[in-house]
């Protein structure tokens, strides 16, 4: 590994500040012939992680995660579309462990934690 | 156990009130020997206590290193189940132990759980003061000099290394010399001493062997000092964490007595293995490593420990917290970087030497580099009187000695000074668990000075020093030892008094 990927991650956020975003699409065929030529390619999932941590402590974009013990239809699933904003990454995930109640994360920073599992946990760290 | 939970979950259920709320939560990247790298929690505070989320349910760790791009904390629970990935969220609670007088008596771990079996340390419903492990040293106007004697029971010391209470005494020495007996023997006197308040005891044991620890508690259980001691005890074969805290967990409970303006006396046993812990640490968490693979603020890491003693002024309760910190040394060389930081960081040292001790000389003390820095400021009137002159002939006579060997035929005074000499250091020798008052001291000590040992051979000494004292607390202990007890001083009355009792003495 020539360069670590948070170094290409902020080259590349430097980069699309500098030149616009009518420029990102060559800007992004430019990293990936870099990364290439360094024998880096097998960093590109980490870099991408990178990146979109980068965009979101700038505030670019905000990244949903919802957790939930079992798959969420009806009402809950309405209701997790009405945080949702246009723009959000939204990813859903199934965890069992949870028991019952959801998870809501946001950038991997901040989280609400409404599953029984975090309930019973806290009762026992209190 | 069962029992218990299900009485816990009940009353928590019953009180519960859902509070929703945005907590801030970090994920674990790095996963060592005790230690854990975290990427966010970006508001985390230095010393906080942060929950896991393991497969095996939540995990508690410290936050200790606070980096621009992670959160290195060291895992204070079981850290074996957890895993790169795992959740962590903040509790908002810095690292703290329950006080409280119900800790006497008992044996606890480094986060205040009991370790000797016998149940919880407080009742189930009451609300025990919580310390902070790491609290701010009092400063300088919260304090008054050093004015009282904390004795050890060990003559040698108390004679010529005086330690009072809110110093910080550093016990140095090789392994196997003898530096926990000091300790354990001044634990013990600490009930001889009835004219003062008895200071409440703190041994923190770090990285010892269970056995030891166990033999420890017994022996001050047998004695009975359990009434006013506790223990808290970091064996060998705990993690690294706990080795790191123990110290800081004994001093916060030593302040906890000391605030409330009782006195407290704390010996850490042993700082060189406190080091090893917070060196192993550091190189896991890979900070920048200095001489002998230390980290940089190995110095801090003890002088903030020990500026915690101190002798509060009147003001601010007058309690004290003294403490007794052991290192040890390899084939003696304090000049190592551990042992040349504690002597600097502390009031004085008791040295003690394996060559001395396999001469027999128990405890086996390097009377002329030891050293107490508070000096007579914390002796009785009467023990100032009698140790002046001890030093001086101890030391005339370590000095003839090493002349003495080296001609055979020596002058009448000089070797008079010689057999003085001896008996002086007969009577210094002290077998463990014997700690002596004060009073018996002193008398000792007037009699050996004052000649009245002449007409005994140095083989006899230690015979007669043992009859010496039975005759005393037979025959004088109204008239020379309950006086010199009560008052601590030796006034004409009591002198003209032990005059009288060691002439009959001689004569018998």
């Amino acid at each position: 590994m020539k360069y670590s990927p948070r170094f290409y991650a902020k080259a590349l956020t430097k980069a699309l500040a500098e030149e616009g975003e009518e420029k990102s699409a060559a800007l992004v065929k430019n990293l990936s012939a870099l990364v290439k030529k360094n024998g880096d390619e097998a960093q590109f999932k980490k870099i991408l992680t990178e990146f979109i941590g980068q965009l979101e402590v700038a505030g670019k974009i905000r990244t949903l995660t919802v957790a939930s013990a079992r798959l969420l239809t009806g009402s809950m699933a309405k209701l997790i579309e009405t945080i949702v904003k246009p723009g959000d990454l939204l990813k859903k995930t199934i965890e069992p462990r949870m028991v019952a109640g959801l998870k809501v994360t946001i950038n991997n920073e901040r989280q609400f934690d409404g599953s029984l599992k975090g309930k019973i946990d806290k009762l026992f760290i209190s | 156990m069962a029992y218990e939970i299900i009485e816990k979950l009940k009353k928590e259920i019953e009180g519960y009130h859902e509070k929703a709320e945005w907590q801030e939560i970090g994920r674990v990247i790095e996963v060592g020997d005790g230690i854990i790298k975290i990427v966010g929690l970006r508001e985390v505070m230095s010393q906080e206590i942060l929950s896991v989320n393991t497969k095996d349910g939540p995990r508690l760790a410290l936050a200790l290193s606070l980096e621009e791009e992670s959160v290195g904390s060291l895992v204070i629970d079981d850290y074996l189940s957890i895993e790169v990935g795992d959740e962590v969220k903040r509790t908002g609670e810095i690292l703290s132990v329950e006080v409280g007088e119900e800790l006497i008596g008992r044996v606890i771990d480094p986060l205040g759980n009991p370790l000797d079996g016998l149940g919880p340390v407080f009742p189930k419903d009451s609300k025990p003061q919580r310390n902070f492990l790491e609290a701010k040293a009092p400063s300088v106007l919260d304090r008054e000099p050093v004015n009282t004697p904390l004795h050890t029971g060990l003559k040698a010391i108390d004679a010529m290394i005086p330690i009072g209470r809110g110093q910080r005494e550093l016990v140095i020495g090789d392994r196997q010399v003898g530096k926990t007996a000091i300790v354990l023997d001044t634990i013990l006197n600490q009930r001889n001493d009835i004219k003062r308040r008895t200071p409440i005891c703190i041994y923190v044991a770090i990285g010892q062997k269970e056995s030891k620890i166990v033999k420890f508690a017994e022996t001050l259980k047998k004695f009975g000092a359990m009434d006013y001691s506790l223990i808290v005890a970091a064996p060998a074969s705990s993690p690294a964490a706990l080795w790191y805290l123990a110290p800081y967990a004994g001093c916060a409970i030593g302040e906890y007595f000391r605030d409330k303006g009782e006195d407290a006396f704390i010996a850490y046993d042993d700082l060189s293995k406190h080091a090893w812990a917070y060196r192993q640490i550091s190189l896991l968490l890979r900070r920048p490593p200095g001489r002998e693979a230390y980290p940089g603020d190995i110095f801090y890491l003890h002088s903030r420990l020990l500026e915690r003693a101190a002798k509060l002024s009147k003001e601010k309760g007058g309690g004290s917290l003294t403490a007794l910190p052991i290192v040890e040394t390899q084939l003696g060389d304090v000049s190592a970087y551990i042992p040349t930081n504690l002597i600097s960081i502390t009031d004085g040292q008791i040295y003690l030497e394996s060559d001395l001790f396999y001469e027999g000389l128990r405890p086996a003390l390097n009377v002329g580099i030891s050293v107490s820095r508070v000096g007579s400021a914390a002796q009785t009137k009467a023990m100032k009187r009698v140790a002046g002159r001890l030093r001086l002939a101890h030391s005339q006579f370590r000095e003839l000695q090493a002349f003495a060997q080296f001609s055979s035929d020596v002058d009448e005074a000089t070797r008079k000074k010689i057999t003085e000499g001896q008996k002086i250091n007969e009577v210094l020798k002290q077998s463990d668990l014997s700690p002596l008052p004060v009073e018996k001291e002193v008398c000792l000590f007037y009699a050996v000075l004052n000649g009245y040992f002449e007409s005994v051979s140095v083989e006899e000494v230690r015979q007669t020093e043992k009859d010496l004292l039975d005759y005393l607390v037979r025959f004088h202990e109204s008239d020379v030892l309950s006086p010199l007890r009560e008052t601590g001083e030796l006034t004409g009355e009591v002198e003209e008094a032990l005059k009288n009792a060691l002439k009959r003495f001689s004569e018998k």
